[in-house]
């Protein structure tokens, strides 16, 4: 249900699955009923690295996302697993890096980002993989408002379909014309952004 | 409280400014990692390779940190305030030799000076002359650049994940405990420490957040294509005139400890 | 419990160097195996290598809390080895333990380069490979309660850091640096040792203890003990590991304490005679003594360094040596002070 390059908002309260669903989509979790399926695939544990291939997702915490000591290191992780050459790898972290102007940063130490340098980082790191979707839990937590819209604009000029769990219904305006909302596991609106986030009694019986 | 307190952030601080230090770019930052590393355990070896009535000829072995702190632009003081953890247990083993070596080895102005002593000194020098020069190459060059290395020279895939994984975690679970502790103490003020029969569900809960950790990271590391086996990564072969620097220094470092 | 390098000999770090890289190697190879057949994390066909990562990490962590020792005033925490053995199993706990060690002697100046592969065998190696298959899973493996685990723990940590220190004191003297006496040196090391053992192991314990109730998943020997129990029936029992032990405890006991008593308070007698002998008159009587001592106490009496003062070749050495010392560290300092000033000066150069 998400098109090419369609960007999409997930929301809903603290608990109603959105990280649930994140992490199903990505193969982390077993799927008890339904079914999920990208690109034609439908998920299963024998499918799971092709359709990882195709999905990538950037977690809530940036220090679960970068785990390895230096920038150049993490954004070269997913490329290096998918069996490239050394050129190739070369040659996608520095493009990654280069489209979300995060150059710079290449040789630093992970640990010594800031936390809105660390979120750029995290997307590039999914960016090198060049998937077709690209899954977000919480991008916009704890930043100040200046990384926010940086990080907001960012997002918005990539070509890649988007999905993003969050809370920030101001970025979910501003980012994805449409919106899902869950609620205690299940689908309860689809629709246009604009329509759900100004319904306000019905936010609020989601319990937003 | 003040105590751990401190260690918590002593422990992060002394992690970053070394870090700062390795984020530099001169002659000896930009050295091949694998010259300097070859370099380093060759003059540690050699340091201790001298007999332990040694003190003339360990000397010159001084003019290493001497030119390399000014080179790679160090902050001396920072270098010494890391330089103090080390000293005990050699402090330990040298003040030993001073009670039970009292063969008389030096006269001077109508002192006789024992070999305990002697040998006390002696061991003084090699301990600052080896860690410094340690100390010296992790401000030089990064973790990133050390494990690439090693990945570079054969060693294990497990191994190399392993210590980027821990350095890694270092500051941030060193933080978070540090967070725990003063929220423990915030709630205990009668006490000095976490008290023992807190240690289990203390240190039990640092534990299990640990695990959610590797768990989440885990899962990370899987979206990104990972199945157990540590990718190797690109490293650039030394250059001539970095082989060229090994072999001169090395050269340097070798010479007196044959001649002397 | 960390090592020095200035205390080591090249001849007994080279030897420890293989020793615990073969460990090492070993344990890669194991790993491998375990991942291949999907045995690791507790059978969930899943890597351990993250966890493994991040549990490094958290021994860092744990060690910042410290525990006092009752009645010395000195304060000890924890080594982790038996706790990551018993979250991990011996080979991925070895490896988290060698990465600790590493990142130690490299960042924190904890333990020499030359002194590594001491100090991975004295702090990983003992603990993952001795006490861990040999005492704590023995212990366990009956049933899994929380007297159990803490008999274990306890038992296990404590032997561990036996067999640890006592190989500190070995591998000193075998290297010949210092001159401390085999036997006031053991009496140092094993008893500050069993008190720290004795705190660990009851820290250890505790948290075992709480990971069985939170999640006895997380445990490597908790999902063997239920079938491993039958099928090696043969094995020591708690209460004859128990027995095998106090007797390996009294005998070593004993023998030590038979050692030590042939020599009475050897440190603090000399340390007399020391501070007796502070200017060091020259008569015979001191160095005599002194000599005899060493003859008495020394743990290698013909290693030959000793005899070095008495042939004139060390003795003897005036202040010319002296100044001449004193001239290579101010040369060493001007030459470091000239690539200082040379530096700066360069760089205004670049920067103008």
């Amino acid at each position: 249900m998400l098109e090419r390059g369609e960007r999409v908002a997930l929301i809903g309260a603290n608990g109603a699955g959105k990280s649930t669903l994140l992490r199903a989509i990505m193969g982390l979790l077993p799927i008890t009923a339904g079914e999920i399926e990208v690109d034609g695939i439908t998920l299963s544990k024998r499918t799971a690295s092709e359709v990882r291939k195709r999905v990538g997702i950037v977690f809530q915490n940036p220090d679960d996302q970068l785990f390895m000591a230096s920038v150049r290191d993490d954004v070269a992780f997913g490329p290096r697993n998918m069996g490239l050459s050394d050129e190739e790898v070369d040659c996608r972290v520095d493009s990654a890096l280069e489209r979300l102007g995060a150059i710079r940063l290449k040789e630093r130490i992970s640990d010594r980002l800031s936390v809105g340098e660390k979120r750029v980082v995290g997307v590039a790191s999914i960016l090198s993989m060049s998937p077709g979707t690209i899954l977000l839990d919480e991008p916009s937590s704890s930043l100040d408002p200046r990384s926010r819209r940086t990080l907001i604009e960012m997002l918005g000029s990539l070509p890649q379909a988007i999905l993003v769990a969050t809370h920030d219904l101001d970025m979910a305006k501003r980012l994805c014309p449409r919106t899902i909302v869950l609620r205690q596991g299940t689908l309860c609106a689809e629709g246009a952004t604009d329509e759900i986030i100004s319904d306000e009694g019905a936010l609020e019986q989601y319990g937003l | 409280m003040c105590r751990h307190d401190s260690a918590f952030s002593d422990a992060v601080a002394g992690l970053n400014t070394l870090e700062l230090c390795a984020e530099g770019n001169t002659l000896v930052h930009r050295l091949h990692p694998l010259v300097k590393m070859a370099v380093t355990t060759i003059y540690v070896a050699v340091v201790i390779s001298f007999g332990r009535y040694e003190i003339a000829a360990l000397l010159p072995y001084f003019f290493y940190p001497a030119i390399l702190i000014p080179l790679s632009e160090t902050p001396g003081k920072i270098l010494l305030r890391r330089l103090l953890p080390a000293l005990p247990f050699s402090l330990f083993g040298g003040l030993s030799n001073v009670f039970f070596d009292h063969t008389p080895m030096i006269l001077l102005e109508g002192f006789v000076i024992s070999g305990g002593v002697v040998s006390f000194i002696s061991i003084m020098i090699k301990t600052v002359l080896s860690v410094s020069a340690i100390l010296l190459l992790v401000s030089t060059t990064d973790m990133a650049v050390l494990s690439r290395q090693l990945a570079a020279m054969g060693v294990p895939g497990v191994l190399v994940l392993q210590l980027t994984l821990t350095y890694r975690y270092l500051a941030v679970l060193v933080d978070e405990t540090g967070t725990m502790f003063s929220s423990y103490m915030l709630r205990s003020p009668e006490t000095r420490g976490v008290r023992m029969r807190d240690m289990g569900t203390f240190i039990g809960v640092l534990l299990l957040r640990s695990i959610g950790r590797a768990e989440r990271v885990y899962d990370a590391m899987k979206c990104r294509g990972f199945n157990g086996v540590y990718p190797a990564s690109s490293t650039c072969r030394p250059t001539a005139s970095d082989l060229l620097c090994l072999f001169i220094v090395c050269g340097i470092i070798i010479l007196p400890r044959c001649l002397l | 419990m960390h090592m020095a390098d200035a205390l080591l000999s090249p001849a007994v770090s080279a030897v420890m160097t293989a020793a615990s890289i073969g460990s090492i190697a070993y344990s890669v190879a194991k790993l491998k195996k375990e991942d291949e057949s999907g045995l690791s994390l507790a059978g969930h066909g899943e890597s351990k290598i993250p966890v493994m990562g991040v549990m490094g990490a958290f021994v860092f962590a744990a060690q910042m809390i410290n525990f006092t020792i009752p009645a010395t005033g000195s304060s000890g925490h924890i080594g982790g080895g038996i706790l990551l053995a018993a979250m991990l199993g011996p080979y991925a706990a070895l490896l988290t333990i060698s990465a600790v060690l590493i990142i130690q002697c490299l960042f924190f100046a904890d333990g020499g380069l030359m002194a590594l592969g001491c100090n991975i065998f004295n702090m990983g190696v003992y603990a993952c490979f001795v006490a861990y298959p040999f005492i704590f899973k023995p212990m366990v493996k009956r049933c899994l309660s929380a007297g159990r685990i803490t008999a274990a723990s306890i038992v296990s940590v404590v032997v561990g850091l036996q067999i640890g220190a006592l190989s500190v004191v070995l591998e000193t003297m075998l290297s010949g640096v210092t001159e401390l006496p085999f036997s006031t040196f053991v009496l140092l090391m094993q008893p500050i040792h069993l008190a720290i053992g004795v705190g660990e192991g009851i820290i250890t314990a505790a948290v075992l203890c709480f990971v069985l109730q939170m999640r006895p998943d997380l445990l490597d020997f908790a999902d063997h003990s239920g079938t491993a129990q039958r099928e090696r029936r043969g094995a020591l029992s708690f209460g004859r590991t128990l027995l095998v032990l106090l007797a390996l405890a009294a005998l070593i006991g004993g023998g030590l304490s038979l050692y030590a008593s042939a020599y009475p308070d050897g440190l603090e007698w000399s340390m007399e005679k020391t501070a007796g002998t502070t200017e060091l008159e020259r008569t015979g009587s001191a160095y005599e003594t002194a000599a005899m001592i060493q003859e008495r106490t020394a743990f290698m009496p013909d290693y030959d360094f000793k005899s070095a003062g008495e042939d004139g070749s060390t003795f003897g050495t005036t202040t010319a040596g002296i100044v001449g010392g004193a001239m290579t560290l101010l040369l060493a300092c001007a030459a470091g002070a000239i690539v200082a000033v040379f530096k700066r000066h360069g760089g205004k150069n670049v920067s103008a």
